[in-house]
């Protein structure tokens, strides 16, 4: 993964638990990266190992540390660095969703090397959508639920997310209902 | 409506793909056939791979088509160089055709060459170019960051180590253990580490004599480092003071000396201590060097040898010359002067040597040569006066050699041995007493020489306890050298040797053969005491024997006289007669009783019991006595006491008829009551109290326990008034604890007395031969002819009266030879044999009787004294019955119907009191054990006897007819077991005689067919019986 993921794990526990967590947490998963370029890509393993090890010194379950994270990737990493992108893919969730399997698409162009996960989605009505989540990494599906729920913070918008069905054969294939409560 | 040419849409779109609905390719745009060839009419699939999207998408038309509104990236698949190309897919109804507009997808402007391709390739409006150009600077500048950030972690991390590196020095001053301080001119502490923190707070180290060092230095030398000395409250420091003058401070760097300081005083302290413990030593000290000059001496050396000069004045003298002075003074001159040279030639350590003086006195003297690493450094000699000493241990020698001779002269034998018994010291006395030389002792095995073998196993013990440092006193007999054996007493004590360990024993032993004698001597006349009282108890018994006799005589006369019918006077007299010789014979029965209690042989006796009967019978023996003494008797039987109870019935009358007796013979008015009550009942057994209670005089409290002691009554002045031997009660406490009970006493005195005490009786069976059933049919007896064997006159008038007045035909011989020669002659039915007789007493008679004249006559014994021993001998030579004397004449005439009529195996024990108990044919008892309660095997076993028996008694009689030895021998061992198991003693007895008999080479046929006439007899007499009640 790039960078710019473990960047926002940092960010994510710095700034919410501070600096010596952080580095607890570093030594505890044996990651000695001192900082993360966000352009450069890393190996999956340490982003998982962050996450693990984060679990383990904050005592919370990794599913919580991923939903955690994947709200603060949508709400801080992707407004504050790309925020206008993000302003650029919708003007409410809903069309934000829609544009979604296409924010990838244009977000290699920068990270060439990138293997982002793919999302398809489906209208059930106007306010309910099924989505898709294709990836080549397994476990990421709470982070998929926080990254959501970040995108309905951003567009203050309440939702609700409900896992439907989870497949792997060769690909990792998560299908979730959403609906917007307000 | 916009529409193009297609050289103006491959301007727009250089790179454009046209895919069929057969998804093969149509046509592709000039740039990318620059790229990838020209691949018209190829299948897509072939030349593009899906890189994104690539899960949701199919290589299907309609899956494609669904995708128009997703950024679609593929990637030449044939080519050398992959390509990438970015751009979406266009549904063209009207064709059915998809287009592929998209621009190459080159992310490094460096690659375009490689791609084959030219900025011109590009349509002008795709920014894909200048977006490479900015991606690449911004690569540039992400290098750049890297590499400055990768150098500042560098440095940073060399920082961090320098800083530890500064620290760690930081810390050296404050691990110094010793002080260390810096204080500035103004005399402010900047720094001390702990220990000189520990210096200013505790020890006080800043006052005024320390300032004053300082200054003072600083003031006469300027700001020049100097050292000094502090001496604290607790040590003493060194110090070095450094000053910095520019820097206006000055260092301390402080040391703890005390330790040092002590040490140095220690030493000076020794030394000095050395030198004042030699002068004031009791000895003659003289050190020298390796070259005999003179280190150091004493007062006592320069005193001894009169060496006019103080010891100090001594120090560096040679002594090879003062030997030569020195030398005059003792006895050996040469002696001396070779002694020494020998000890410093060898410079070993010598202790001890005698030096004789002159003028009388003795010296000991040490050598000690002195080595200081190995190197010899010269030697002391020490010099002792032990004048004194000599002589108290010449005259201590003198007592040791005194005791010694005493300890000789004493007749104890010493000796040592080691821990396997062998001897390794011996005195004189051992070896007087065992006979052996110390030669032969020493070294021998102390254990193997002189222990007998019976004596081996304590004396392992004693030994083991010596091992373990137990000391111990033992009496045993040893073997001495002329192989006698002698008592010794030995007391053994453990040695040990310098380290506490146990090497050996030392055992004194002191000879006690002969008190060893005197004790058996002595154990030897105590029993033949002891056998002088039992002879006199058995006079005692055989006197009670004899008076019995001559008593029963009298009272067996009265009770014919009393039939008479006498003038009221006459009767008077014959009945005080009479009491007195029931009270004589009553006297007699106790001593004979307790005669038989002191020599425990008093016998208890299962005999059937009926307390109904036997309270009547005592209330009608005392109702006389009662009446004339004007007191109540009164007699009580519970009413659910089963009259058909076990005990002895003898002996439980006679413990009552005691008691009541007492009872009687001390109230002088009231009442006296004898009661049986039930206590408890259950299926076997009844638990009965018995009581004697009576309103007499009482007895005291104190002297409950005195009255039941042998010849004791209350006091003497009872057996004044009242008479009586005193045994009573202790018989008949004696009888209550055979039968299972304790007499127990309540009592006042002057109001009475009950004597109590319950007794457990076995519930009994009732038989059908009871006394009750039997009649005496006197008329019956008329026709009989009885041999009476008697030798006692009185005895002879007695029975001859009995029979004659009752009409009975009867011959009186007066020994077992009269009987014979009288049985040859005439014909009798039934002989009444006294036992002791003279020429042949009534055993062996009866004996000859079966035995060599075969007869079956029935015998009863005459005794007056029948142990169990004893019936077993009458029955064994073939006596049917026996009766005790004194004897009724009904009991009597009992027994002689049912022997007669009967003619079976009768036993009748009788006495005075007419207890009366006769044994059945048979018994079934033993069956009836094996049967467990099951009747049907009782009545089998009973069956199988019924059937059988007749077989083999005909059989028997048949091999008697005609000599068939082999047959009778047959039959007679097919009965045997069937006598046995039904307990027909006397049948059993006289079945075995006649087998033994068959068995013998020569067989007496006449004792076969008498001993089988009288088999014969009895078992009819059995089989009569079985068939009446079975």
């Amino acid at each position: 993964m790039y960078g710019i993921v473990n960047q926002a794990i940092q960010g994510l526990i710095v700034e919410n638990y501070g600096q010596n967590k952080w580095e607890e947490i570093k030594k505890i998963s044996g990651v000695n990266n001192d900082y993360f370029i966000s352009n450069e890509p890393y190996e999956d393993d340490i982003t998982y190992e962050l996450v693990a090890a984060a679990s383990v010194v904050l005592e919370i379950p990794a599913e919580e540390v991923l939903r955690a994270f994947g709200e603060y990737w949508v709400l801080k990493t992707g407004y504050e660095k790309y925020g206008d992108l993000m302003k650029a893919g919708g003007e409410n969730f809903f069309e934000f969703m829609f544009n979604l399997p296409n924010f990838h698409g244009r977000i290699m162009l920068i990270y060439p090397n990138l293997n982002p996960p793919e999302f398809t989605v489906e209208r059930l009505s106007e306010n309910e959508l099924i989505l898709h989540y294709y990836s080549y990494r397994q476990g990421l599906t709470e982070f998929v639920v926080g990254l959501i729920s970040g995108l309905a913070k951003m567009f203050s918008e309440l939702v609700e997310i409900k896992l439907l069905e989870s497949e792997y054969t060769d690909v990792w294939h998560d299908i979730f209902h959403i609906r917007i409560i307000t | 409506m916009i529409s193009f040419n297609n050289s103006e849409f491959e301007l727009i779109f250089p790179f454009y793909v046209r895919i069929g609905s057969d998804l093969r390719i149509i046509s592709t745009g000039k740039s990318i056939t620059k790229v990838i060839g020209n691949v018209d009419r190829r299948s897509f699939e072939e030349i593009f791979k899906f890189i994104r999207p690539s899960m949701s998408i199919k290589y299907d038309f309609q899956s494609m088509m669904k995708h128009q509104d997703i950024i679609i990236i593929l990637e030449s698949l044939e080519f050398p160089i992959k390509t990438r190309f970015r751009g979406q897919f266009i549904f063209r109804e009207i064709e059915n055709e998809i287009i592929y507009l998209n621009s190459p997808w080159i992310t490094d402007s460096h690659d375009l060459g490689f791609h084959n391709l030219l900025i011109s390739d590009f349509a002008l409006h795709d920014t894909i170019t200048d977006n490479l150009q900015l991606l690449k600077s911004k690569q540039i500048v992400n290098e750049d960051m890297k590499k400055i950030a990768d150098e500042m972690i560098i440095q940073r991390n060399e920082l961090i180590k320098k800083n530890e590196t500064i620290e760690e020095l930081a810390r050296f001053p404050d691990q110094n253990p010793q002080p260390i301080l810096r204080i500035d001119f103004d005399g402010k502490v900047l720094y001390t580490n702990d220990p000189g923190a520990q210096l200013i707070n505790q020890q006080n180290l800043l006052t005024l004599p320390f300032w004053e060092t300082i200054y003072l230095s600083f003031e006469a030398n300027g700001y020049t480092s100097f050292e000094s000395e502090f001496a604290l409250e607790e040590s003493i420091f060194h110090a070095t003071i450094v000053p910095f003058k520019k820097k206006s401070y000055f260092n301390i760097y402080l040391r703890d000396i005390t330790e040092t300081l002590s040490f140095q005083n220690d030493l000076i302290n020794t030394s000095s201590r050395l030198q004042t413990l030699i002068s004031n030593m009791n000895s003659a000290i003289l050190a020298e060097d390796a070259e005999r000059k003179i280190i150091l001496t004493n007062q006592i050396f320069c005193d001894l040898f009169n060496v006019p000069i103080e010891p100090d004045q001594m120090k560096g003298i040679d002594c090879n010359e003062a030997s030569e002075v020195s030398k005059l003074l003792f006895t050996d001159e040469q002696g001396f002067i070779d002694r020494i040279n020998e000890l410093l030639r060898n410079k070993k350590k010598v202790y001890g040597d005698i030096l004789n003086m002159k003028d009388g006195r003795v010296l000991e003297r040490d050598y000690l040569p002195v080595f200081e690493e190995d190197e010899y450094t010269g030697h002391i000699w020490k010099y002792q006066d032990v004048t004194d000493l000599m002589q108290t241990k010449a005259s201590l020698q003198k007592v040791e050699e005194k005791y010694k001779k005493i300890i000789e002269n004493l007749k104890v034998g010493l000796i040592e041995v080691d821990l396997e018994q062998n001897i390794t010291k011996v005195y004189p006395a051992f070896c007087q007493m065992t006979g052996y030389s110390e030669d032969e002792l020493l070294g021998a095995n102390a254990y193997k020489l002189l222990v007998t073998d019976e004596d081996r196993k304590s004396l392992e013990y004693q030994n083991n306890a010596r091992k373990k440092g137990i000391s111990g006193v033992y009496e045993t007999r040893i073997k001495v050298k002329d192989g006698a054996i002698k008592w010794v007493i030995i007391s053994g004590a453990p040695i040990y040797d310098m380290h506490n360990n146990v090497v050996g024993s030392l055992g004194v032993h002191v000879d006690i053969s002969e008190r060893k004698k005197m004790e058996e001597d002595l154990v030897e006349a105590n029993e033949k005491a002891m056998s002088s009282i039992k002879l006199k108890e058995m006079f005692v018994a055989n006197m009670s024997h004899e008076i019995r006799t001559p008593m029963n005589v009298i009272i067996g006369m009265l009770d014919l006289i009393g039939d008479e019918g006498l003038d009221p006077e006459r009767k008077k007299y014959i009945q005080t007669i009479k009491r007195s010789a029931s009270a004589l014979l009553e006297l007699i029965n106790d001593l004979l009783d307790f005669s038989k209690i002191e020599a425990g042989e008093l016998q208890i006796e299962e005999t059937n019991v009926n307390l109904f009967e036997l309270f009547q019978y005592l209330d009608f023996s005392f109702s006389e006595t009662a009446k004339n003494k004007g007191i109540q008797l009164l007699s009580e039987v519970d009413q659910k006491i089963s009259e058909e109870l076990i005990s002895d019935n003898t002996k439980l009358n006679q413990v009552m008829v005691n008691l009541i007796n007492n009872a009687v013979k001390f109230t002088a008015n009231g009442f006296v009551r004898f009661q049986c009550q039930l206590i408890e009942d259950n299926e076997n057994h009844q638990h009965i109290k018995f009581a004697v209670s009576d309103t007499g005089i009482g007895i005291a409290n104190e002297n409950f326990n005195t009255i039941f002691q042998t010849f004791m009554q209350e006091d003497s002045s009872v057996s004044r008034k009242y008479g009586g031997t005193g045994l009573g009660l202790s018989i008949s406490k004696e009888i209550v604890s055979r039968l299972g009970g304790e007499i127990e006493l309540q009592s006042e005195k002057g109001k009475g007395s009950t004597f109590s005490f319950e007794l457990t009786l076995r519930k009994g069976v009732k038989k059908k031969m009871e006394n009750s059933s039997i009649e005496i049919n006197m008329a019956e007896l008329g026709h009989l002819h009885i041999l009476v064997a008697e030798d006692n006159p009185l005895n002879q008038i007695l029975i001859s009266s009995i029979f004659a007045k009752h009409k009975v035909n009867y011959d009186l011989v007066e020994n077992g030879e009269e009987v014979i020669v009288q049985l040859t002659q005439k014909k009798y039915d039934l002989i009444l044999m006294d036992i002791q007789m003279p020429l042949m007493d009534g055993v062996s008679a009866a004996k000859h009787i079966r035995q060599t004249l075969g007869m079956n006559i029935p015998i009863i014994a005459l005794t007056a004294n029948a142990s169990k021993e004893d019936e077993a001998l009458y029955r064994s030579v073939g006596m049917n019955a026996y009766l005790a004397k004194p004897f009724k004449k009904e009991t009597l005439f009992q027994l002689i119907e049912m022997l007669v009529e009967g003619s079976g195996q009768i036993e009748v024990q009788s006495n005075e009191r007419e207890s009366v108990q006769i044994n059945a044919l048979y018994s079934l008892k033993e069956i009836e054990d094996i049967s467990g309660g099951d009747g049907s095997f009782v009545q089998s076993i009973i069956e199988t006897f019924r059937t059988n028996t007749p077989k083999y008694l005909n059989e028997i009689t048949i091999g008697i007819a005609k000599n068939n030895i082999e047959l009778i021998k047959r039959n007679a061992h097919q009965l045997k077991p069937s006598l046995d198991i039904l307990c027909i003693t006397e049948g059993s007895r006289l079945i075995r005689i006649i087998e033994e008999e068959a068995n013998k080479s020569t067989v007496d046929k006449n004792l076969i067919a008498s001993s089988f006439n009288q088999v014969k007899n009895i078992l009819d007499a059995v089989l009569r019986d079985l068939y009446s009640k079975f």
